[in-house]
């Protein structure tokens, strides 16, 4: 397994990658890890560790809390058929998502970054090497330029990368480092 | 637009329009965070306590059981912007 796997009770590095994964986790009540996500929060509270969330985190995180939330409130409704039918559905979650985005924003220990120019090459260079789709490629070069080499996330796909460490809460990743 | 004016002071002062705007008073606290080239004015409560991150958690409510919903499922592997042309 090229990347290492760490659980979210190891030693927690000095720069840590939010994946989105994680941030839905811990921002919507009701997922999965949220306590996990809420443990490994109250350790970073603790520890000298920045943490790094990217717009493209952000991105999909909102994304995917609007589609929590109005499958949640119209089911049995898919979201696109909601979406599709009333775009104007989104407005009611928007408050939600600046909550999130500025709590995560405007927190000492988090820098919020973006993506830089030149990383459209290394991206499409991480597709050439790891097979990986558009949005991954783009979250490794975003880490690589800011020399982060550390990810908590609860999806796979990076395992295949060299040199960098995996922070999960994630069964099925965890029982790969055995 | 403001133009900023450089003192001893520990005091920041702002033109009344942007306190009203900023829905900030006399007396209160700030923070100035530097993010890039933006500069953010966060309000401090009362208490003035350091934000944990814990405050982070739960953010989005939902009537659903805790932990019952598997995010997984709705983050596609293929990337969400697919979604339209999977659930088509």
């Amino acid at each position: 397994m090229p990347a290492k796997i760490r659980s979210l009770d190891e030693p927690l590095p000095a720069t840590l990658y939010w994946d989105a994964s994680f941030v839905v986790n811990f921002a919507f009540e009701a997922a999965r890890y949220s306590r996990q996500c809420s443990e490994l929060l109250a350790r970073l509270d603790e520890a000298s560790t920045i943490s790094y969330v990217s717009t493209l985190a952000l991105d999909e995180a909102w994304f995917v809390l609007l589609q929590l939330k109005i499958e949640e409130d119209h089911h049995p409704a898919r979201f696109w058929d909601v979406y599709n039918a009333q775009p104007e559905v989104v407005e009611q979650y928007i408050d939600d998502l600046e909550r999130v985005t500025q709590q995560i924003g405007t927190h000492p220990k988090v820098e919020l970054i973006g993506t830089e120019p030149l990383s459209a090459f290394e991206s499409l260079s991480h597709m050439r090497a790891f097979h990986f789709l558009p949005r991954d490629a783009y979250h490794l070069a975003t880490m690589r330029c800011h020399g982060i080499v550390s990810l908590v996330t609860m999806d796979a796909d990076f395992l295949v990368v060299p040199g960098i460490e995996l922070f999960t809460c994630s069964p099925s990743i965890l029982e790969q480092s055995v | 637009m403001v133009t900023v004016k450089v003192s001893d002071q520990s005091d920041l002062q702002i033109p009344r329009g942007l306190s009203d705007e900023l829905s900030l008073s006399d007396g209160d606290r700030v923070e100035l965070v530097r993010r890039g080239d933006v500069v953010i004015l966060q309000k401090i409560d009362g208490a003035g306590s350091s934000k944990s991150l814990r405050e982070l958690v739960g953010l989005v409510k939902s009537s659903r059981p805790p932990g019952s919903v598997d995010v997984s499922e709705y983050m596609n592997r293929r990337g969400y912007e697919y979604l339209r042309a999977s659930q088509d």
